[in-house]
């Protein structure tokens, strides 16, 4: 009728419909378009999660969820403490659709996942014919089973080990530690350009800046690593492709062995078959669909189901295992399947459990059980000899149940408004504590009436602290508030200490009231024979919060005269300083 | 086979697909998915604004405390007691009643301070006295005959105002202890010591030990303390929340301007109720129709941070927007009467009974 | 042919920019090392700064006290000229609180919001076109903005609050200072501004004795402001002649009169019921000074004697005209 008189050509060849005498919808909503909308859905929340980890932004949205729906994380710290954490149990959200449809979590959800997948596509351009070879399964993708395999058997032991390669713990670490601040950078100098050169008002741009309403760009110990670490892995798309997801991720290892147990699973017609790999051509998981399908590798990206010329794939509730079901040689081409011919070479449908052997399985247990010691029995994690700047955010569990618990996912650096919090290198925590977080004075300091960073740490290793625990009123007044160190003054740099100069801006800053650091006038003959009354500070330690604002605030930045340790810390009597009476006592 | 045609190898459009068949199952699961991703954006979104109020509060429970009243100030709603005769003020006595050691026990020291050195007896500890008006203190200590080591000392502090007074004994107190009203003040007794208040007067009786011996000396001071000591009714106020209504003094405050933020609502007397989140509170006015015009106004106020909601009797609620909880205020004669933060209209309804109840009995001013 | 132009063309370009004398178009020539050194531009402020007129038909300090905040901010105002004596309309009004920590209001270690909030809502009924807020506070921005509930009073009263963030700093010269002659300023929120009004609460402080009016312009400045102490009252001396304001509030509805500048409990903070107007910071000072802090028997901060001897003003208020209101 009149739509001959409207529909251009190009809208005409869209809404066609299709070869098959199925309306056009179905071929532009069939099921990996599905895919994309929800890796896009679930890349755009991932990251909206991040940006709104923030104080101006934060509300009560849940901006650790992805990973707390991290059922790697919430088995791994079940392990480890016996417990469930606050909301872990919301793995159960991916753990359950695993059971159901293998591991549709690392091509449908996973934001890590996308983003390799994503740059594949962009910059790993090759024929057909190169495609399909690199999608060929290879032996080195047993290596992410026995690296979870060594974290685990760490985990049961007390050490946390998962978030070092876990996707979800990597990239929100990537996030907070290397590109929000580039980002950052990038948006101060664009909006200085605007304002400068364009005399625009960059205000509207706020809502792109990661941290707004920050002095100071935030910087991070060990940024470097953390950030040439996810260039190197996006990288490795170009060698293998999805190289982290198929040879690294211990989450798609766990997510792969419980896989087999899936009820549904792309499966192969043996009838209509032809052989011609192409299904290999776009295949994410190299989890051979052309062959015997390897259930633990397989993404279910559904590409091998488009990509069959045959349609001969498709995915299916609990296929049948036809091999028992063939008559005749297969190899020769004479094999009948259910009276039909059987067109396919290769019989086999499915391998269900991943391709490690044995002894690899045990090698890999044993090799945690000896990294754990290995690990444990470095200085840095003990109660003696541990370094005085490990100095762990408010309302943290005492430091072996912190390692326990800790799964360097760092969104409580990222969420920090003081950029005090730092992943930890290897001095201050060692291999074992590398890139959980620490404070760092230099830089920041622990802000008096804040808890964020309790808030959003998924696994409790920062506990979920009310500000009235923090500060010991209230209900928690016989507790008294939760000191993270203590201060002291070092009197050979400190300027009226030293140098006969007039400073004490660390007790202007002390929080705490009263306060922590006092001064008293001194009266002293100057190198001129000059009397000078001078403002000489000193602690009460058993007020010392150990917040650190003194440090940060003092004058001689590079080595402050007066800076906060470790010791005296309310999380542990490992680390307590003063006799627990005599600060009671003294406090009231 | 191998692979047929060229454009299987060399691929000119990287999009393209070489399934033959559609399904509409495809279309009806991808639909289910949809309808599942817009569910946990709903979610997400729901979930933005159920903020934890605790991580945006600059701590509560520092300012729960009422408002300091320091001497000098105009405090139209507090008056002063009535002061030490000039000749108490003169001896070294100070306000001290006669006779109090009870029998067995002798006084050992007298002693009279006024601010400028009072930190000789108290060093550290007169900041705090001062910063309730501190005028005078006394200083008396009883020793036991029979054993020089067990002993009781007395302080007597001239506060200036009751409220002050009490004030400086509600801070002291732990914070759910219950208090008895007696007339001219509260009193608390702890194991070895006892907290009074008797009009401007802040007394504590602190003894040595816990022993049987300095449990009856205290016995005997606290009737004795109370009866010599020159008062004046309890505040109504006080009367009204910590002897009516048997809420802790701790939970009982002043607040002298700016209540609950309102510009317009000064001179108010709130009491925390156990739960930590529902506050009583009563004002007093000049006249039955200030009482009315600042209820209409408070009303208003309560209603700018949420939405109204229909109680018992016609009485209009208001549900706080981001706390979820009621809030609602009458006036009864020159009386303003109100419920802030309850948990919900049943509970606060039964409050603000209480609380009318309480009001109606209370000594007029 | 066509490369041997090239090359000839890429030479002849590379030779001109690295030996062609150093004031010649084009030149990159640098001979000493100097042209190659990073250049900060240098601002300075309005000659006279955001003063207006002097005028002897009113009060130099209008005192105002009582307890509703809004008829004080009024009051005071009103009593030094009202508010069109200061701004005109269409002018942009940059209003400089103090809020230095994340405290709640009733803490006293920031100025309070509802004070703000009828500053503000004062200087929009003079028709001023834009009210900005800013300052750069010790704590997180966000958090200090946010919990002294500063940011809420401010934007329901319609003004725009300027958070600082690293791009935001200028090198600001001030002549004639002692110390801070330059020293990066906080410029974004001023870039065309016509009118400055300082906004303060009344401070304890251990080293300078007392914050109040003029030390808060130390919210403007950046860069290391921690080295400020070894000279605090040339500092706060310096201050006063950077920045020569409209006017200054002093914000003397709770006197946090110990454990200053942080304070974080009711036992330090009492209730002060004033709100004090004038042009003249430091004479508002010394009166909260000697009547809010009162401290009346002990020596003026010396930073005040320091300021009047530079000739920035006169802190003696008894020389002046004091116009005292009660409200209520």
């Amino acid at each position: 009728m009149s739509e001959q008189l409207v529909q251009p050509d190009w809208l005409k060849r869209q809404v066609a419909r299709n070869r098959d005498g199925s309306p056009w919808y179905a071929r532009k909503l069939r099921i990996t378009t599905v895919r994309i909308v929800s890796q896009a859905f679930f890349f755009a929340l991932f990251t909206f999660l991040l940006w709104a980890t923030w104080f101006s932004r934060l509300g009560g949205y849940p901006v650790s969820l992805f990973l707390e729906v991290d059922p790697l994380v919430g088995f791994a710290t079940a392990l480890s403490t016996h417990t469930m954490y606050r909301w872990l149990w919301r793995g159960l959200f991916v753990l359950v659709p695993t059971l159901l449809f293998g591991r549709a979590f690392c091509n449908w959800m996973c934001p890590y996942g996308t983003l390799h997948q994503f740059m594949g596509f962009i910059f790993n351009i090759r024929n057909n014919k190169s495609r399909i070879h690199k999608n060929r399964y290879l032996s080195i993708f047993q290596l992410k089973y026995i690296i979870l395999t060594v974290m685990l058997v760490m985990a049961a032991f007390g050490s946390l080990q998962i978030g070092l390669l876990d996707p979800i713990c990597l990239l929100v670490r990537t996030f907070a530690v290397a590109l929000a601040p580039a980002s950052d950078l990038a948006h101060v100098n664009f909006a200085e350009v605007l304002r400068a050169s364009l005399g625009l008002d960059p205000e509207p741009l706020a809502l792109l800046a990661m941290k707004p309403g920050a002095p100071e760009q935030r910087i991070f110990a060990g940024a470097w690593f953390v950030g040439l670490l996810i260039i190197g892995l996006v990288g490795m798309n170009l060698v293998i492709p999805r190289f982290f997801c198929r040879v690294l991720c211990p989450l798609g290892a766990f997510l792969g062995v419980l896989s087999r147990f899936s009820l549904w699973r792309i499966d192969r017609d043996l009838t209509k078959c032809t052989d011609c790999d192409l299904c290999l051509r776009s295949c994410e998981g190299a989890s051979d669909p052309h062959q015997a399908l390897r259930k633990s590798e397989c993404f279910v990206c559904m590409n091998c189901i488009d990509d069959c010329p045959e349609d001969a794939l498709a995915f299916r509730l609990t296929p049948l295992p036809v091999k028992d079901k063939i008559v005749g040689d297969v190899k020769k081409g004479l094999a009948t399947l259910f009276g039909q011919r059987v067109i396919s070479k290769h019989a086999e449908t499915e391998i269900r459990t991943p391709a490690v052997s044995k002894r690899r399985w045990v090698f890999a247990g044993a090799a945690g059980v000896l990294a754990y010691p290995f690990l444990r029995l470095s200085k840095s994690v003990n109660k003696r000899g541990f370094h005085e700047k490990a100095i762990r955010p408010p309302g943290s569990v005492a430091e072996t149940e912190f390692l326990e618990r800790c799964i360097k996912c760092d969104q409580c650096i990222n969420v920090c408004p003081t950029n005090v919090l730092q992943p930890a290198t290897l001095t201050e925590a060692g291999l074992e504590g590398l890139w959980t977080p620490v404070m760092d004075f230099s830089v920041g300091f622990c802000q008096l009436n804040c808890t964020l960073c309790s808030e959003v740490c998924p696994t409790g290793a920062i506990q979920k602290t009310s500000l009235a625990q923090k500060l010991g009123i209230g209900a928690y007044e016989e507790a008294g508030p939760i000191s993270l160190g203590t201060a002291f003054f070092d009197h050979g740099r400190c300027l009226p200490w030293a140098m006969e100069t007039p400073c004490v801006v660390c007790e202007e800053v002390c929080p705490v009231s009263p306060k922590a650091i006092g001064t008293y006038d001194a009266e002293i003959t100057r190198w001129d024979g000059a009397k000078v009354t001078l403002n000489r500070p000193y602690i009460r330690p058993e007020l010392c919060i150990g917040c650190g604002i003194c440090e940060r605030e003092c004058p001689v930045i590079d080595d402050a005269a007066v800076y906060v340790t470790a010791i005296g810390e309310t999380r542990s009597q490992d680390r307590s300083l003063l006799l627990e009476t005599s600060k009671k006592a003294t406090k009231t | 086979m191998a692979i047929q045609d060229e454009d299987r190898l060399f691929v000119r459009n990287g999009l393209r697909h070489y399934r033959r068949r559609y399904s509409l199952t495809e279309v009806r699961v991808g639909g289910l998915i949809f309808v599942g991703l817009a569910l946990i954006a709903a979610w997400v979104a729901w979930r933005g604004g159920q903020a934890d109020p605790d991580l945006f509060s600059a701590a509560p429970g520092q300012v729960q405390r009422a408002v300091v009243v320091v001497p000098g100030e105009a405090q139209g709603a507090l008056r002063a007691g009535p002061a030490p005769s000039a000749e108490a003020r003169a001896s070294p006595r100070g306000i001290a009643p006669e006779g109090l050691a009870p029998e067995g026990w002798t006084e050992r020291q007298v002693a009279l301070f006024g601010p400028d050195n009072v930190y000789e007896k108290i060093n550290g500890r007169e900041g705090y006295y001062k910063s309730f008006g501190f005028e005078s203190l006394t200083f008396v200590a009883l020793e036991f005959s029979a054993d020089a080591s067990v002993s009781v000392d007395i302080e007597l502090y001239d506060q200036g105002k009751p409220e002050n007074a009490l004030g400086a004994f509600a801070g002291e107190l732990p914070p759910e202890a219950a208090a008895r009203a007696h007339g001219l003040g509260l009193s608390y007794r702890a194991r070895n010591a006892l907290y009074l208040t008797a009009g401007r007067y802040y007394v504590r009786v602190v003894g040595s030990d816990e022993s049987k011996t300095v449990q009856a000396a205290l016995d005997h001071l606290g009737p004795k303390l109370e009866g010599a000591l020159p008062g004046e009714p309890l505040p109504w106020a006080y009367a009204l929340f910590s002897g009516a209504l048997q809420i802790p003094p701790a939970r009982v405050s002043y607040s002298a301007e700016s209540t609950f933020s309102f510009g317009f609502f000064d001179a108010a007397w709130i009491a925390l109720l156990e739960d930590a989140e529902t506050e009583l509170f009563v004002s007093r006015r000049t006249d039955p129709g200030a009482a009315h015009k600042l209820a209409a106004e408070l009303e208003r106020g309560f209603l700018e941070y949420g939405e109204a909601a229909k109680g018992k009797g016609g009485l209009e609620w208001a549900k706080d927007r981001y706390l979820g909880r009621f809030s609602a205020v009458i006036a009864r004669g020159n009386m303003v009467l109100g419920v802030r933060g309850a948990k919900s209209i049943e509970a606060g309804t039964a409050q603000l009974q209480r609380l009318e109840g309480a009001a109606a009995k209370a000594p007029a001013q | 042919m066509k490369q041997a132009g090239l090359v000839g063309g890429l030479a002849a370009g590379a030779g001109w920019a690295a030996l062609a004398p150093s004031d010649w178009p084009l030149s990159l020539k640098d001979p000493t090392g100097e042209l190659g050194k990073p250049k900060r531009r240098q601002l300075a402020l309005p000659e006279g700064g955001y003063a207006v007129a002097p005028s002897k038909l009113h009060a130099d300090l209008g005192i105002a006290h009582g307890v509703d905040m809004n008829a004080m901010v009024r009051g005071a105002i009103d009593a030094i000229g009202g508010i069109r004596r200061f701004v005109n309309p269409g002018e942009i009004v940059l209003i400089k609180p103090n809020v230095a920590f994340e405290r709640a209001a009733a803490l006293g270690a920031t100025t309070h919001p509802e004070v703000l909030g009828a500053l503000i809502r004062v200087v929009f009924e003079a028709g001023a076109s834009e009210v900005r807020v800013a300052d750069n506070p010790i704590e997180s921005p966000e958090s200090c903005f946010a919990k002294s509930g500063v940011q809420r009073a401010a934007v329901e009263a319609g003004a725009r609050v300027y958070l600082p963030s690293p791009g935001d700093f200028e090198l600001l010269s001030t002549p004639g200072a002692k110390w801070i002659e330059r020293w990066p300023f906080f410029w974004r929120p001023f870039v065309g501004v016509h009118k400055v009004i300082g906004v303060a609460p009344v401070k304890d402080h251990n080293l300078c004795h007392a914050s109040m009016t003029t030390k808060n312009w130390y919210g403007l400045l950046g860069g290391r402001r921690n080295q400020f102490h070894q000279d605090i009252h040339g500092i706060i001396t310096d201050l006063a002649r950077m920045m020569r304001p409209t006017f200054v509030l002093l914000d003397g509805t709770r006197v946090l009169f110990r454990s200053g500048p942080t304070g974080g409990s009711l036992d330090d903070v009492r209730s002060g019921q004033t709100v004090v107007a004038s042009t003249n910071s430091l004479a508002a000072d010394a009166y909260g000074w000697d009547a809010l802090l009162l401290r009346k028997d002990k020596d003026k901060p010396a930073y005040l004697g320091m300021a009047t001897e530079s000739g920035l003003g006169d802190w003696d208020y008894s020389k002046l005209v004091l116009e005292e209101v009660q409200l209520g």
